[in-house]
Formats: structure tokens, sequence, C-alpha cells
């Protein structure tokens, strides 16, 4: 693709589309051009264009900023992190014993590695309290939340509902913590309602929230 | 939850879905103002819109990018149908006056390379 200039507006939009290949234009099959309940407010349900690109060829939101690099890789501070979320519940993976949770604890993963489980009384909790301690850190003195990133992306899949076990549930996944920190991911900032702050939050955790598009649309169990 | 252009479509929300998907698709082929630095720049060849005009409905996020500063088009005043009929579907019957006081002029600029010789002068 070749940025022209032809108008302002043709070249910016240059820059803020996202193809998802040639390979699947040439597909027969269209459940990939469907817009997801993750891709809500990171990718314009609009802005695509008609034709055979359309849904394949699309356009990132006004708010949705794509992470290009991090402040304080957390990959350097590790052992920071998982200090911290020993602190908030959390069983870390020890490696010189060879413990072996209990098989009803959630995974807690960082990037794809997993740094300990967690009791699922306690998971919520440990969410909670890690999430308090993402979008309050910068208000925050304690230098030990200074290692928790404002665009980490807190996914807490919660057992139950959405998992194997769930016959008429479709879409199922496994359950877990799963934590994102790194680059090229989609962050978008929200108001936390219960903290009052602007969090910034990614796809995987969006399906997981409940969020208010408008003031009057917030209902009791609405999160953001 | 628009992206830039899409939510510089004015009353997008009283339109026909399809219509703001044509509006992101045209906003792009618009010969505007692609830039404002030409005495810079080299390019092979460059269309320019002569008397352009910012929109007289804007969005807010058009104000906030400022696109009009770079606008791409003009405020036309446009008749359902004219007497003739001549103007249906994709027709169009311009306004003499309007088009000879500018209305919808646009200029090419295009590029050259040529070798001096040195050695002949």
């Amino acid at each position: 693709m070749v940025a022209d200039k032809l108008n302002n507006t043709r070249y910016l939009s240059h820059f803020r589309s996202i193809h998802r290949g040639q390979y699947l234009t040439e597909m027969k099959t269209t459940p990939l051009v469907k817009l997801l309940p993750e891709a809500w407010g990171f990718i314009c349900p609009v802005h695509t264009p008609d034709g055979s690109p359309c849904g394949l060829l699309n356009h990132i939101t006004l708010s949705c900023a794509p992470v290009a690099s991090e402040t304080s890789p957390l990959k350097e501070n590790l052992n920071e992190f998982k200090k911290l979320c020993t602190e908030l519940g959390m069983s870390p993976m020890q490696t010189d014993f060879n413990l072996v949770p209990p098989h009803n604890f959630l995974p807690i993963m960082i990037d794809g590695i997993v740094l300990g489980h967690v009791d699922p009384a306690q998971a919520s909790a440990f969410v909670d309290g890690l999430r308090a301690i993402k979008v309050l850190q910068e208000k925050s003195n304690n230098k030990l939340f200074a290692v928790v990133p404002t665009t980490l992306e807190i996914a807490y899949l919660a057992p139950g509902r959405h998992t194997k076990d769930a016959a008429d549930v479709k879409n199922y996944y496994y359950p877990g913590v799963f934590l994102s920190s790194q680059v090229s991911r989609f962050v978008r900032p929200v108001q936390n309602l219960q903290l009052g702050e602007v969090e910034w939050i990614g796809p995987l955790e969006q399906i997981i929230l409940s969020i208010a598009c408008m003031e009057e649309d917030i209902r009791a169990d609405s999160t953001h | 939850m628009l992206s830039i252009i899409a939510s510089t479509v004015p009353f997008a929300d009283y339109n026909q879905s399809p219509r703001n998907m044509y509006q992101c698709q045209m906003a792009k082929q618009t010969m505007g103002t692609p830039y404002h630095n030409h005495p810079y720049r080299m390019d092979n060849k460059v269309y320019r819109l002569l008397f352009p005009q910012q929109p007289i409905v804007q969005t807010e996020s058009y104000k906030d990018y400022d696109f009009g500063l770079c606008p791409s088009g003009a405020n036309a005043v446009v008749a359902v149908i004219a007497y003739t009929g001549y103007d249906m579907e994709d027709a169009m019957i311009i306004n003499k006056g309007a088009y000879d006081r500018g209305f919808g002029h646009g200029c090419v600029y295009k590029s050259y390379m040529k070798e001096v010789n040195s050695d002949t002068s």
C-alpha cells in the first residue's frame, strides 16, 4: 500500500488502518469479517471499504491507542511484580520445590508465562486489588506499585458460565487470570466507576467488564 | 467508538449505515488540500482544490483534529431536482455563475525531471 497524499484524511487513515492479510481476501468464507465484542471501541464499525476488502481492511477508533513502547518494561521488574502479586493472594510458582497447586486453582499468566496460581475464592479480590494498583499507581507514592504498567491488561476469565463444562456456550474459554504488559496491543481509556479514575483497558479484559457507553446506560453491575 | 474519519461525518446518527461507510470512502477520495508545504516538496503529481471551504456543519472531532486547516470541499447549495430533470441520479447541472466564480476549480502540479549537462552549458 502506498501512503499517497491526495488529501489529509486519506494520508491519516493509512496510518490508522489494519489489513487482515491478502490471503483472507481470496477466501470464500466470511466469519472473519465479523466485528466481535472484543473489537468494540478498538475498531471502527463504519470505516471499512465496501467491496472485497470489506471487514478485512479496518481502521482503529479515535480513542484506541496501540501500545508502541513500554515506559518501564515489566519483564525487567518481574521479581517485584511477583512479590506484589504474592501479597495480593497469589501462590507463586516455585522453581526449587516441585509444588503442585490444587487442581481447581486458577493460573496467573503474564505475557504467556505462568507466574503462579490463585485460589478461585480469592481470585476476584486479587484481580480487584491488582486493578486498583494499575489505575491508582500514578497517584500513589508506593515504589512497589510503580512496577505495574498503566496499560496492563488484566483479563480475569472466571471459571463458570463460559467454561467448557457449560454445554450451551459456544465460545468457551480457559479460566484463569491473563495479564498482558508488552507492546503491540490495543488499549483504550475508560472511566473506572469504582475507582473514579481513567483506566486503560485491552480487548480481552473488555469482554468480561460491563462498560456503559453513556451516563444513562450505567446499571448496577456496570464497572466502567 | 468511531474512527477519526467516521467521527467527522455530520449527523451520522441520522444516516442509513451504508451512507456513513460511503462517506468514509469518499472523504479519502476528495481532491482537497493535500498539504501546506508545497515549496518544500517534490511530489510527482499533486491535485489541489483552488477555493476550498470548511463545512458549515462540523462535528466535535472535526474541530479537535483541525481538519478545517485542510478542507476537502466546498459548501454547495443543492436543489432536489432541476426543471429539466437533467440532473437525475448521478447527473449534475452546475450553476454557471458559481462555475465562473471558481466553484469546484482545481489544479494539478506535475513535476518533471530534467538533466542539465554542465559541459555544453
